[in-house]
């Protein structure tokens, strides 16, 4: 979950057709995926066009979206790269409070982070669908892995 | 086109990891501290454990264990059940195992909702035909590790008192299950024979269920699925027991060849199938693998929807490329030649000596059973009982 | 085989009584719910005499009127919403009965949703399986129009104060008792037929090859659209066909019920924006992009497109088709019923007849990309082909 919202963040930043999906937010979304019923949660903001991200559990106010994956097993599947967000929601693994368009965003941007983050071998498990970036996939990965985070 | 009705909220989770959900549908129906019952056997493989660590991430702890149900439903165990559940002021429960955990808990759920401590009480005071909607619950979760029995998503709890020699068969909606939790962690590798025999029994439940529901499309449509996987994939099942994946997929039909097969009210086949389970002690669905034959050789010429069968058999390529007035000539072989390949392989038992009924049992049998049947069809009369009994012999 | 990580849930909460004159006996078991005071929710009461029946059959079984509420918008706002729970309140209802087509049932349903969760404003219930259920409040569905596929289903949708529609997917918005009874429904002419027939159609064909399906759904799904094709024909040529009526009614059941297990793909979320941005009813867009989108998840779904066509043509038609045509047949099939349907009704049958033009596509797409059904499409949609396949139809 760490890694992964760290490069959410990157890609917030190199890729272009992410960007239009997180310009397609409005200022101050927040988003957060947690597991239920106390476990690890991740949060991100939109600010100035820009997302950044933190593990706390407190909330200034409630999200625009929650993901909330129902077992430990459904949220690990999805965070490692196992199962993509489709597959998750094809197979109930979480439930969504909030606006649900909000949430159709925020799966097309997690496609995009797939496809960096993942290697080819896995992405074709993750989604057949979904290309490995041609650009900047060595930034992000490097970024991701050493990066700081929450910015 | 006929008046149907149809009602089945039992929720089905089935396949990979389903088990993890446990707690997140015991959250959701406010269940806090349920009884885990379950009997020896699945307590002695482990899958009492794995129920328990899928329970450990979680906030919600159990009310009561109870790990020493007997191999057979008895009324007894049920009120060891209620007693239990009272004791520790449970809200609901968990029963992990076969046929009798099944049952036990069914019944047992069912007396909790009417209110009742005591099984000879109960009996006198059940309301078979409650057609309540909306009750104050008591959450019951089915989780099969053995092949499920078909009963297990439906109205139907069958209890048999060895002692006073009474077979109780309870219909009601209060006896449902909320969800029935299929896991592959769950099930053991079953030996081709098992798998054979309930794959056999499912099938007949199925097309039983299919051509009983012809007006009933949502039931039509799960004795179709039944039939369409079982018929695909109950040799490979066979052949690769230990892959979990046909498994699991053959559990998931018989549990829908069961909702299919229950859903029509009144039935003589089934009526038989229970007369015959209680003087042999053979599950419903073993007794259904001896009589299939006899059942679809029946319908040849005398149901009109007994043809359709043959489309979830042979697929659309087929069905289409046969001659329409020849289907059920078809399916009729299509079914025999399949019954004949999984007998032989699995070297079930085929006839009804092989399971040790005698031909001087028939007049009794079919008494019982022509006392048992309520419908209201004039071909199914003694006579008739006799003559399906000599044929399966 | 199935995929190794295999999984499914199935869950349908509602009961079905479905018949020709089926009303008179299903409500006589209303009482054992437990129901006293209903709160009639129901469409414009002059049109269509089903209500009088209705309210006479239930009144018969001793259920009160508590209230009743006329609707007239076509989609539900949260001020409406407001007002009848606070009509339900002050008249102690104890529970909702919806008569009427498929604003006045999704208009119950988000009723319902909402008292039952007992929470006051929508945004407490908004999003997937989010609402929990607080207290029992029983609604009884009776739809009285052919296309139902909406009233099986747990989702609604719901318009803000913004003027913003909001889709909801939750268990406690499906009904618990359905009573369909084709005597109900008011004598159609051809394009509303048309209209409940080709969105149970979309709507099935879809569910039938998305990601969510299983085996039970799509079994449901083949049935339903074998229904919609002996019926068809029949209503449009007879309205007065109660038998034919009930064969689509349930086609419409069965659709609802998937909907809820399996989801829908494109065609329902491009559809549901086309209606949005132009004002067009639904079913004249879902008619406009169908086959396009079809064609777009042909090379995916082209197993499944040709197990279809069976249902649609037949035993002699199927047989004679090659395997390798088949998934294109059943498009071009689609494609020629609709278009002789439309063509003979004079309904539109590209975009710029509902005067969509292009500076009108980024906004159309930006809420087509919002659908939750596009999930499981069986194809990963992006941003440029829903332009391609707008393109297509313009």
């Amino acid at each position: 979950m760490y890694f992964f919202a760290k490069a959410v963040v990157c890609c917030s930043r190199y890729d272009e057709d992410f960007k239009k999906y997180v310009g397609m937010l409005p200022e101050r979304f927040v988003f957060r995926f947690r597991i239920l019923p106390d476990g690890a949660s991740m949060t991100l903001v939109k600010n100035n066009d820009r997302l950044s991200a933190s593990t706390g559990k407190e909330l200034l106010h409630k999200p625009d979206v929650d993901v909330c994956f129902k077992n430990v097993e459904g949220g690990f599947a999805f965070f490692s790269g196992r199962k993509s967000f489709a597959k998750c929601f094809a197979q109930s693994a979480f439930v969504i409070y909030g606006d649900v368009s909000g949430m159709m965003t925020v799966s097309h941007m997690f496609d995009i982070v797939g496809s960096y983050i993942l290697t080819k071998r896995m992405l074709r498990k993750y989604d057949r669908a979904l290309l490995p970036r041609d650009a900047g996939v060595h930034k992000v990965r490097f970024l991701t892995l050493f990066g700081r985070f929450g910015q | 086109m006929s008046t149907f009705s149809f009602f089945n909220d039992t929720k089905i989770l089935c396949g990979d990891h389903a088990l993890d959900n446990l707690p997140f549908e015991l959250r959701e129906r406010d269940c806090t501290r349920p009884l885990f019952i379950s009997d020896e056997r699945s307590y002695r493989l482990g899958f009492a454990k794995e129920v328990k660590r899928a329970m450990d991430n979680d906030i919600i702890d159990f009310g009561a264990t109870y790990f020493k149900l007997a191999e057979k439903a008895s009324p007894s165990e049920c009120d060891d059940i209620i007693n239990l559940y009272k004791a520790h002021d449970c809200d609901g429960i968990i029963a992990l195992g076969g046929e009798n955990v099944t049952q036990c808990a069914k019944v047992a759920k069912l007396m909790l909702l009417q209110g009742v401590g005591d099984f000879v009480y109960f009996n006198h005071k059940a309301d078979m035909d409650a057609d309540k909607a909306t009750y104050s619950d008591v959450p019951l979760f089915i989780l099969p590790t053995d092949i499920p029995c078909g009963i297990e998503a439906t109205d139907r709890a069958m209890i048999y008192d060895e002692k006073n020699n009474v077979f109780y068969n309870f219909n009601s909606v209060l006896s449902r299950a909320s969800a029935v939790i299929l896991d592959v962690r769950l099930t053991d590798i079953m030996p081709a024979k098992a798998m054979a025999t309930a794959g056999l029994g499912a099938l007949a439940m199925g097309v039983k269920g299919f051509v009983d529901n012809s007006d009933n499309p949502i039931a039509l449509a799960y004795a179709t699925g039944a039939i369409h996987t079982l018929i695909n994939e109950l040799l490979p099942a066979m052949r690769h027991n230990s892959n979990s994946d046909y498994r699991i997929s053959i559990y998931s039909s018989i549990i829908n060849a069961g909702v299919a097969y229950y859903a029509v009210k009144e039935s003589l086949m089934r009526d038989m199938t229970n007369e015959l389970s209680i003087k042999t002690s053979l599950s419903a669905l073993q007794i259904l693998s001896i009589l299939f034959p006899v059942y679809y050789k029946e319908k040849v010429g005398k149901d009109r929807v007994f043809k359709s069968v043959l489309m979830p058999l042979v697929g659309e390529e087929q069905y289409a490329l046969s001659n329409a007035k020849s289907r059920e000539i078809i399916a009729q072989d299509v079914l025999r030649e399949f019954w004949q390949k999984v007998v032989s392989l699995a070297e079930i038992p085929s006839s009804l000596h092989e399971i040790g009924v005698e031909q001087s049992d028939f007049v009794k049998l079919a008494d019982a059973v022509i006392t048992r049947y309520k419908g209201n069809d004039p071909h199914n009369n003694f006579t008739t009982i006799v003559k399906l009994l000599e044929e399966v012999f | 085989m199935k995929n190794s990580g295999f999984y499914y849930e199935f869950y349908n909460p509602s009961k079905t009584v479905c018949g020709v004159n089926c009303l008179a006996g299903a409500v006589e078991r209303l009482p054992r719910l437990g129901l006293h005071n209903a709160f009639f929710v129901c469409d414009d009461i002059d049109k269509s005499t089903a209500v009088d029946e209705v309210r006479k059959a239930v009144n018969a079984v001793k259920i009160k009127t508590g209230a009743m509420y006329v609707i007239s918008e076509k989609a539900v706002c949260l001020d409406s919403l407001r007002e009848m729970r606070n009509v339900y309140r002050v008249n102690n209802c104890d529970c909702i009965i919806a008569c009427g087509d498929y604003k006045v049932i999704n208009t119950a349903k988000t009723l319902r949703l909402l008292l039952s969760a007992q929470v006051a404003r929508f945004e407490d219930v908004k999003g997937i399986n989010a609402a929990r259920k607080k207290t029992d409040i029983p609604l009884v569905v009776i739809p009285t129009s052919v296309g139902i596929s909406n009233v099986m289903t747990s989702s609604v949708s719901v318009k803000d104060d913004k003027g913003q529609t909001f889709e909801c997917l939750s268990p406690l918005a499906a009904p618990d008792y359905c009573i369909v009874d084709p005597t109900l429904t008011s004598v159609f002419d051809a394009p509303t037929t048309i209209a409940g027939a080709l969105e149970s159609f979309a709507k099935n064909v879809e569910e039938f090859v998305s990601k969510q399906a299983v085996t039970l759904t799509k079994c449901m799904n083949l049935i339903a659209i074998r229904e919609i094709r002996d019926n068809v024909f029949k209503v449009v040529n007879d309205p007065m066909d109660v038998h034919a009526v009930l064969g689509l009614q349930r086609a419409g059941l069965l659709a609802g019920i998937c909907y809820s297990n399996a989801s829908a793909g494109i065609t329902h979320a491009l559809a549901g924006a086309l209606s949005i941005v132009s004002g067009a009813e639904n079913y004249v867009c879902t008619g406009i992009v169908f086959a396009a989108c079809m064609r777009y998840n042909l090379d995916v779904a082209e197993r499944d497109y040709a197990q279809a066509l069976y249902y649609i043509v037949g035993d002699d038609k199927y047989a004679a088709t090659p395997a390798e045509d088949r998934a294109r047949t059943l498009i071009e099939t689609a494609e020629r019923l609709i278009k002789e349907l439309f063509e003979e009704n004079g309904l539109p049958m590209s975009l710029t007849q509902i005067n969509v033009k292009e500076e009108d596509l980024d906004r159309i797409v930006e809420e087509t990309m919002k659908s939750y059904t596009l999930v499981t499409n069986p194809k990963n949609v992006k941003k440029e082909d829903v332009y391609a396949i707008l393109r297509s139809v313009m």
